[in-house]
């Protein structure tokens, strides 16, 4: 299965000033207001063909990059909107040999988010070559790789949904949390990092959106 | 899809655990001779996991004097000279992830069961 997954990449150098505007509510609000805005400037957008049975398939991926210990969160996701499609009155797509669904579905949303982390990983280490050097759990960031050109870090937060709405608002409240990692680590380290947000919306089994925002220290 | 050469945790992931812990001890090395303490314990918490696969039957606990002495071996031959006691708060630092992630996956089997009564208690 081939999912051709619509990216949108932004690209933004971080000043010292606005990475010190994550210090209290009062200067992220002027952070927001005036300065993030501009991280949207510098975008691109392409259709990336992401296939999900190449090479060693999805799997690794969940593998290497899900918080969750699952098998085929893919399935789940397909499954479900088969589902939703079959009792919504859509196209036939239930189960069983008259494929019909016996009720309205719940998401997995742990396939959903285990989905998402392996598409985002995928994603940073084929789009911008990195290596994956940990993956931390229950912590921020969800991801830490490191560019073997650059010699540079960059910490990756994850976010997955159902929806494509609100995903600037969305991006900025959650790369403030992850600058403040930036932040208050800035004095045990003497080089500068990347900052990453990732969104992964997945509103159909075949319908999946990708935004990435790197801000470069 | 791009052909790359794998990172460290595809290396942890085929059983390669040997050629993974090169690399992180590489990493550490580098890591301390530019004294960049943000990512030290995130390595060192690595290497505790690759030792403890290693040797079946440990953990990642009880392999941390075999890491330490493996560290300090490394950068001795670099000649990496960390400042003060950074290492060992590295390793202090990583032991702590670990047990930290050894009670999260403890708490997530209890969370489950948590989950499924309170639904009975239609709380």
């Amino acid at each position: 299965m081939i999912l051709d997954v619509s990216v949108t990449e932004y690209r933004h150098h971080l000043s010292p000033y606005e990475l010190g505007l994550v210090r209290d509510k009062f200067t992220q609000a002027v952070l927001k207001r005036s300065y993030a805005p501009q991280w949207f400037t510098h975008y691109s957008r392409w259709i990336w063909p992401a296939d999900l049975n190449a090479g060693r398939g999805f799997q690794w991926y969940v593998d290497k990059y899900a918080e969750m210990v699952i098998d085929d969160p893919w399935h789940d996701i397909e499954l479900f909107y088969s589902q939703f499609s079959g009792v919504s009155g859509m196209p036939p797509g239930g189960v069983g040999p008259l494929a019909y669904p016996t009720r309205y579905p719940l998401m997995n949303t742990s396939a959903l988010a285990s989905a998402g982390e392996a598409l985002a990983g995928w994603f940073c280490e084929t789009h911008y070559n990195w290596a994956l050097i940990s993956r931390p759990r229950l912590a921020t960031p969800d991801l830490i790789f490191r560019d073997p050109v650059a010699a540079r870090w960059a910490l990756v937060e994850v976010k997955s949904t159902g929806s494509g709405r609100d995903t600037q608002a969305r991006l900025i409240d959650d790369m403030i949390k992850l600058l403040q990692v930036l932040a208050i680590s800035k004095h045990l380290r003497p080089r500068p990092y990347n900052a990453v947000l990732i969104v992964v919306a997945v509103s159909g089994s075949t319908n999946v959106s990708l935004t990435s925002l790197l801000l470069e220290e | 899809m791009q052909e790359r050469a794998p990172d460290a945790v595809d290396l942890m992931l085929e059983g390669r655990l040997d050629d993974a812990i090169q690399e992180y001890l590489t990493l550490y090395s580098e890591a301390v001779e530019e004294r960049n303490w943000q990512i030290g314990p995130d390595l060192i918490a690595q290497l505790l996991y690759c030792f403890a696969l290693r040797q079946e039957g440990s953990s990642p606990e009880k392999v941390s004097s075999q890491v330490a002495e493996h560290v300090a071996d490394v950068l001795h031959r670099k000649g990496v000279t960390p400042d003060g006691r950074r290492v060992d708060d590295d390793l202090e630092l990583a032991l702590g992830q670990v047990r930290a992630a050894k009670r999260a996956a403890g708490a997530s089997v209890k969370r489950a069961q948590k989950e499924k009564d309170q639904r009975w208690q239609g709380v």
